[in-house]
């Protein structure tokens, strides 16, 4: 019987799940068969209330400490209430962890019980681990490590609990030869997957070309004022165009046709604008959140398509960059050495 | 390794000056300060060649002697100039120059094209060959050309070679401080570094005088004009010295070569009318930069008057700033949910169409000024563009414009008063022509991905593989390409942090980083390179050419004066093709130069 503090694993500081305590006396009952009723008719009846209780009156997966326990039950007799403790963890329907210094108790479902029940030994132990990782998935190496297991056992176990449909291998983007297993009903972390950029853990270059084209043209549409906006004051009855100045000059006459917005302009596009442009356009069927789209403005950035005003609340596009890495090349290449410019 | 810049300086010479001045210079390159005795004997020339030879590279100062205090004369040892040979490339960008900037003036690009081909010559003695009036016109133009400091005065100490004169000036401050058992040996010649330095700086300093070369003009109409002149005033109240010795002075046309292509950059990336606005804050602060690098100690500030003054009174500045359409404003304001305040005014404006699709606001339909009518609340000025008293502030607009961009600060506020004060930083913005510059070259060479990862590195400073493939959004294998080619061209630089006592390469991490000054020396080693071949293959034109005899012809005196009638219609065709291939290297050489000049000189 455990005593009511046992002593602390080395395991982390967090709640984490200590490998299954192997039951004291083995029900004989364990390996096969077993509906899910079985195992419950297995302990008395103050400990069938007590997992009931459990069960029903918390949300799934509280973990209670045991105060919480004994208010629960309404037994305040500790010796007791460790009694009915241990009987439903020898059945696997009761887990222990460690809350920081604490001990505390976490119920669980009765089919997942059974699951373990049917498990051999080693099994169980590769199952828990599996399991303590949740999203993020383990890598064999590491259950190899932390189950002092032989690798052959290992891999049987795995196989074994594959085949059960109890976990499953997935693909991991930062490291592609390892293989990570995970819990078969839980959805991979961000992390592993690699975020919308991945599609089969394979960078989607394409989609992400586009979706810069895309940006970068909305950007570029709203950095730079069109004709309209210039708005229209009656020309003099000569026929000068925009502002064209004439010089006596050998050289071409420069057309002076600018037109910018002042340095206190504040209607550049944020990054919120530029997402809620993507959401409503519906390019995409993938989500992209914010971070993702600041990804993207860097890589323009990067690229030297575009600038940030006031060091990343606003973003603008650089007069004379294309969407085409193609032609603003050429267009680089056109300078013209011998014109010092009309502006000498 | 400056070994290609050695290479074409020869090249430049042999084409030019001969092939024995060519062998002399070489000899020098390859064996640093000679005597002439050893000049000879690594040469294999006689000394009297050599002698005669000098003589030419002397004046020009592509060749700078020193004679040692304590030896005889005999005993003068010369050294090479490369950078002033260097300058060669640059004399017909320098005619054309002058030939733009003064095209009123007559005798201006005489004198530099005779300068280019003496070196230097005194005042008197150019002028003494000429007729009167040529004379007259001549005086005038070098006196323009001095005021605008395109031409200098030499002094006695410009041909002999720098650290020489350093070290005589700091063996003499050395030995003006006293010995003493209070002062150690390092503190003394430390002092004595510091003086010298000083000293030194104001000898390089030395033509920065407004007046250098020139002097109080005798006639009798300067007495009523006020001492002070104008740029622009083409019959100065001061002339040029007679006994001036007058030489070309490269400096300042670098200035003026960084000047244009700033002016090109603003253009290009704000428009051309702000550019004619930072073309004249240049001009404005030329007078007083002397050189690009280590100008002066003091910063030079401009007022946004003096830039109206001298700004050309038909440039139209309000045409080219305009706040946005009014769908724009609403849509901001409903996010601000501010309501904000405009002024009604008279003119007509059917911008006010776009008013139909606000949504749900309470702003009416509103005439407003094409022109700035500012975005916030408590500032709302409103410019007419027919008054001229807010042209100033017109003007304010477009340096605020140049101002605003933290990524090519290409001018800064520093004060309020003279309608604002301004000031260029010259060192950043140099530094971020460079960037700019070697971004645009990497792009050509290796493409766009390379240039995204140069940026991502510059940004980063040290950044791995994984990393950078993360931030660039890009497979990692591709990047690894890319990356080591541009190793290889030395843009990019490894470093190995390793992760265990032993180097394995599984257990290290490899992080790639940019230094710019090296990969900026490298580059321009290419470029000479690029540029030594160029010019071999003018020569190689202009000596040979594909039919010799079209050449040979050309050399006869009859034939080249009357071009058009004396050769027939396949030989002016033949002409025309070779003419054309050397104007195509020497442009292109010209553009060579102008990298050289970015990543070198400015």
């Amino acid at each position: 019987m455990p005593a009511l503090k046992a002593p602390k694993a080395s395991s982390s500081a967090r709640a984490a799940s200590q490998p299954y305590a192997m039951p004291l006396s083995p029900p004989a009952s364990s390996s096969s068969s077993s509906g899910s009723m079985h195992l419950l008719e297995n302990v008395s009846q103050p400990a069938q209330t007590m997992y009931n209780k459990m069960i029903n009156s918390m949300p799934d997966g509280h973990i209670y400490t045991q105060s919480e326990l004994t208010e629960l039950v309404g037994i305040s007799d500790p010796l007791r209430l460790m009694g009915l403790i241990q009987e439903n963890m020898n059945m696997g329907l009761v887990k222990m962890l460690h809350q920081g210094d604490d001990l505390c108790y976490q119920a669980i479902k009765k089919e997942d019980a059974e699951k373990i029940q049917s498990m051999t030994k080693d099994e169980a132990m590769v199952y828990s681990y599996i399991e303590s990782s949740g999203t993020e998935g383990i890598w064999t190496k590491t259950i190899k490590a932390k189950t002092n297991l032989h690798q052959s056992v290992v891999q049987r176990c795995l196989k074994s609990l594959e085949s059960k449909r109890y976990i499953k291998n997935i693909k991991s983007v930062k490291y592609p030869t390892r293989k990570i297993y995970m819990l078969a009903s839980l959805q991979p972390s961000i992390d592993v997957t690699g975020g919308p950029w991945f599609t089969d853990s394979e960078l989607d270059t394409e989609f992400i070309s586009s979706l810069l084209s895309i940006v970068f043209r909305y950007i570029m549409s709203e950095s730079f004022p069109t004709e309209e906006d210039r708005g229209k004051v009656p020309q003099p009855a000569s026929k000068k165009t925009n502002g064209k100045v004439t010089k006596n000059k050998k050289k071409g006459e420069i057309v002076y046709d600018q037109l910018s917005y002042p340095a206190n302009y504040r209607l550049y596009p944020s990054i919120t604008q530029i997402h809620e442009f993507i959401r409503t356009s519906g390019i995409t069927t993938v989500e992209l959140a914010q971070s993702d789209i600041k990804a993207l403005l860097d890589v323009l950035i990067y690229d030297g398509k575009i600038e940030t005003i006031d060091h990343g609340m606003t973003y603008r596009a650089i007069l004379g960059a294309t969407v085409d890495d193609e032609t603003s090349v050429q267009a680089s290449e056109f300078d013209s050495i011998w014109s010092y410019g009309p502006f000498l | 390794m400056p070994q290609y810049e050695e290479e074409l300086v020869v090249l430049l010479l042999r084409d030019i000056y001969g092939d024995i001045a060519a062998a002399v210079v070489d000899t020098l390159l390859k064996y640093g300060r000679l005597t002439i005795q050893l000049i000879s004997r690594y040469s294999k020339l006689p000394i009297s060649t050599i002698q005669r030879v000098l003589v030419p590279l002397v004046q020009n100062r592509f060749v700078l002697y020193w004679v040692d205090d304590k030896a005889g004369g005999d005993n003068a040892t010369y050294v090479a100039w490369t950078r002033n040979i260097y300058n060669i490339v640059r004399s017909g960008v320098f005619v054309s120059f002058v030939l733009d900037r003064f095209p009123d003036t007559a005798g201006a690009p005489d004198i530099v094209k005779n300068l280019l081909l003496y070196g230097h010559f005194r005042v008197s003695d150019y002028l003494t060959p000429q007729l009167p009036s040529q004379a007259a016109a001549s005086k005038s133009a070098a006196a323009l050309l001095l005021q605008h400091k395109l031409l200098t005065t030499l002094r006695s100490h410009e041909f002999h070679p720098e650290s020489d004169l350093y070290m005589r000036i700091f063996k003499r401050r050395l030995a003006a401080i006293p010995r003493s058992k209070a002062v150690s040996e390092a503190k003394r010649e430390v002092q004595a570094h510091a003086e010298a330095t000083e000293e030194f700086t104001v000898l390089k300093r030395i033509h920065d005088d407004v007046n250098d070369g020139l002097v109080a003009a005798t006639n009798g109409s300067s007495n009523s004009i006020k001492r002070g002149h104008s740029l622009t005033d083409t019959s100065p109240s001061k002339t040029v010295d007679d006994s001036a010795v007058l030489a070309l002075n490269h400096d300042k046309f670098v200035v003026l070569m960084r000047a244009q292509i700033l002016v090109q950059l603003v253009s290009k990336r704000i428009g051309t009318v702000t550019a004619a606005v930072y073309r004249q804050v240049l001009d404005c602060m030329e007078p007083r930069l002397f050189r690009c690098v280590d100008n002066t100690d003091k910063a030079i500030n401009v007022t946004s008057l003096e830039i109206l003054r001298n700004l050309d009174p038909d440039l139209d500045l309000g045409r080219a700033v305009t706040e946005g359409s009014n769908k724009k404003r609403s849509r901001s304001s409903s996010s601000r949910a501010s309501k904000r305040q405009k002024r009604d005014h008279g003119t007509d404006n059917s911008a006010s169409e776009s008013d139909e699709s606000i949504e749900g606001n309470n702003i009416s339909d509103h005439h407003f000024n094409e022109e700035d009518v500012d975005d916030e609340d408590d500032e709302d000025h409103i410019y007419d563009s027919a008054a001229d008293n807010s042209r100033i502030e017109q003007l304010n607009l477009h340096l605020s414009m140049l101002s605003c961009n933290h990524n090519l600060p290409f001018i800064k506020r520093v004060g309020n008063k003279g309608g604002g004060e301004w000031t260029i930083d010259f060192d950043t913005l140099t530094a971020r022509v460079r960037e700019l510059e070697y971004d645009k070259l990497i792009t050509q060479k290796q493409g766009a991905i390379a240039c995204r990862l140069l940026r991502i590195i510059r940004d980063k400073g040290r950044i791995d593989e994984k990393q950078l493939a993360r931030i660039a959004l890009l497979p990692p294998k591709d990047i690894r390409a890319q990356l080591t080619a541009l190793h290889e061209i030395g843009c990019l630089d490894l470093q190995e942090v390793p992760r265990g006592t032993d180097r394995a390469p599984s257990r290290t991490y490899y992080l790639w980083f940019h230094k710019p000054k090296s990969a900026y020396a490298l580059m321009t080693q290419a470029v000479a390179k690029t540029m030594v071949r160029c010019y071999e293959r003018i020569i190689e034109e202009r000596a040979r050419g594909r039919r010799p005899t079209i050449m040979t012809k050309l050399l006869r005196e009859d034939v080249r004066r009357d071009e058009a009638n004396m050769l027939t219609p396949a030989e002016r065709e033949e002409l025309r093709r070779v003419r054309g291939t050397e104007e195509r290297f020497t442009a292109h050489m010209a553009k060579l130069d102008k990298l050289v000049l970015i990543f070198r000189d400015m």
